[in-house]
């Protein structure tokens, strides 16, 4: 008696199951937090956090830019929210506030722990002769220093080692964790084209860019550049910076500073090309279209007074 | 000098490492008392090999590292500085989970299983048991850093063909001695605390919480208001600074060597900070019934 019962209270656990499935997988089906559309399995797996770890792969890779010294959350850091890695590649480089020094240090233990890690600024590509504070007491240079205080930030010992290609791996997991960051993708096709010489990955890394974030402004600047810089092909590249024009003005506006050069540049390329080509009425109005952002007002006004010249080259003084 | 003699009736280490009826005093003694800290250290590092810690996180480290290493991004195959980090990263997880975990379990295992009245009865005396578990869970762990960073150099001599002996030297041996005073830590954690995973938790919390933020406690100080300050950085210097020890930046961007004054002055702040660490452990041992 006692077994018949257990064998009916199973059943209607396993009826009432069966009615909540019926019930609940339509539902979860329709839900919006459901991650079971996504094919990839990181996305699966880490939901919208594999965001703040794409930012630390980023972060990780401008790190390595800096062979490993890199300020924590308690050390100074420049305000400017680009890192060095991403300046060097769109912004320029000169606008770029670079990682601070360490400064002095605060007390013995301080002095001390500073030979245990990188606490010397340098970039890759750079020689490093001494692996101590450069700016402690008494500092000299390590025994293969060859360079004086002047030239010493001057070094070309490494050039060529492509030492860069130590970025790439945290770039490809940056983007792989967060495809939908444009930043990322200029950022590793810049590194490749100029420093490693891999034009063809470049294109490629923008071109799977482009798949996730189509008609990207800041994308087809890239690849503008790719075509016109590598490919030396002039009229693909003033094509893609027509639609990375094109895009720019229905996405963005002059709010952000970056959208502004972002504006700047393509603006300023665009002239250059027509320019080239001889189209100057077009190159003329994309200057024109710059003096709205440009804090150089009186050197785009010289262009242009230059270029108009060259439309009527006979005109009455 | 009341201080000394305090010290000394507390605990008198001539007559603990010799045991009492042995009739054993000065060379002898100390021969004597070595015999058998390094017996029973000998069991722990036999212990060590008959359990499959070592062997399961070693096969890990090595997958992963491996799996890594033949990953190809752009089609570029020399990038060698995220295997390596991948692969010290590792190597600390693995040694830390070991140190930690066979530290904590040796004294209350010894009493659980009623070994520790045989033992001491040998006649060990309490100082002699202590310093034994910590010596065989410092040289086991030192085998099996070993192991890793063997395998750690062959690695990264694959990828970028370079050996960075002295580097890798300095490196493993600052390691070592970090673990030192890890393991003396949790052997002292051992006798305060309940059960072993206890220990485990509050070591593991207060190594990581050191690693991760003893090196900035000044900087945070700094920032505070009075009498928050000097507390904060009073434990800032009475910490035992365990990030001293991770040069694992140096290594993987090849910065080279550390001046060897240098890492011989903080092998000495390692030595010290063990030493202090199992003296409280010992006394401790010393005064704690062992029932």
């Amino acid at each position: 008696m006692r077994g018949r019962n257990s064998v009916l209270f199973a059943f209607l656990l396993m009826t009432l199951a069966l009615s909540l499935v019926t019930w609940l997988e339509p539902w979860f089906q329709s839900w919006a937090g459901s991650r079971t559309d996504s094919a990839n399995l990181l996305s699966v797996a880490l939901g919208d956090s594999r965001r703040l770890f794409a930012k630390h792969f980023y972060v990780k890779a401008d790190a390595y830019f800096h062979s490993g010294y890199y300020p924590s959350i308690f050390d100074n850091r420049p305000d400017d929210d680009k890192l060095h890695i991403a300046a060097s590649a769109g912004a320029g480089h000169e606008q770029h506030e670079d990682l601070p020094d360490p400064g002095q240090p605060r007390d013995w233990i301080d002095r001390f722990s500073r030979h245990f890690y990188p606490s010397v600024h340098t970039h890759l590509g750079q020689a490093r002769c001494c692996n101590h504070d450069h700016h402690a007491d008494g500092h000299e240079h390590g025994p293969d220093c060859k360079h004086g205080e002047v030239d010493h930030d001057d070094h070309t010992d490494t050039a060529g080692k492509r030492e860069e290609r130590e970025l790439l791996p945290w770039l490809k997991l940056a983007a792989t964790l967060d495809p939908d960051r444009p930043e990322t993708y200029v950022t590793a096709s810049f590194w490749l084209r100029s420093q490693l010489g891999k034009v063809a990955e470049a294109e490629q890394f923008l071109r799977e860019g482009l798949q996730h974030i189509p008609g990207e402004p800041e994308l087809l600047f890239e690849l503008g550049r790719i075509y016109r810089e590598n490919h030396k092909d002039n009229a693909r590249a003033r094509t893609i910076w027509q639609a990375a024009l094109n895009q720019w003005r229905k996405s963005r506006n002059f709010d952000t500073a970056e959208d502004r050069l972002l504006y700047a540049q393509i603006l300023v390329n665009l002239a250059q090309i027509e320019g080239e080509q001889k189209d100057f009425p077009k190159a003329i109005e994309h200057l024109q279209a710059l003096l709205a952002v440009t804090p150089n007002k009186d050197s785009i006004q010289k262009w242009i007074t230059e270029l108009s010249q060259e439309v009527s080259p006979i005109a009455p003084k | 000098m009341s201080v000394t003699k305090t010290l000394k009736t507390v605990i008198d280490f001539r007559r603990d490492i010799a045991p009492i009826g042995s009739g054993l005093t000065g060379r002898s003694g100390a021969a004597s008392a070595w015999a058998n800290v390094s017996a029973i250290g000998g069991v722990v590092i036999k212990e060590l090999c008959r359990r499959k810690d070592f062997y399961v996180l070693f096969v890990l480290t090595a997958l992963i590292t491996l799996a890594m290493a033949s990953a190809s991004f752009f089609n570029e195959t020399k990038t060698v500085r995220a295997v390596k980090e991948l692969c010290l990263l590792l190597v600390w997880v693995s040694s830390l989970v070991i140190a930690v975990t066979t530290a904590a379990r040796q004294i209350p295992a010894e009493r659980e299983n009623r070994t520790l009245f045989p033992l001491l009865a040998k006649p060990v005396t309490r100082a002699e048991v202590i310093l034994g578990k910590f010596w065989g869970c410092w040289l086991a762990t030192g085998l099996t850093l070993l192991v890793f960073y063997l395998f750690f150099v062959v690695i990264g001599a694959t990828r970028d063909g370079q050996w960075p002996i002295a580097a890798s030297f300095q490196a493993l041996t600052l390691h070592w001695f970090m673990l030192g005073i890890v393991i003396a830590m949790t052997a002292l954690g051992s006798l305060v605390f309940a059960a072993p995973s206890s220990n485990n938790t509050i070591t593991f919390v207060l190594v990581l919480g050191i690693l991760l933020l003893g090196r900035h406690l000044n900087k945070v100080a700094l920032r505070l208001d009075e009498p928050l300050q000097t507390i904060v950085y009073a434990v800032y210097y009475v910490i035992p600074h365990l990030e001293l020890y991770d040069v694992r930046d140096l290594l993987v961007h090849n910065w080279g060597s550390i001046p060897w004054l240098i890492w011989f002055a903080a092998i000495g702040y390692a030595t010290v900070y063990a030493g202090f660490f199992l003296f409280g452990a010992c006394l401790i041992f010393k005064r704690k019934p062992v029932i």
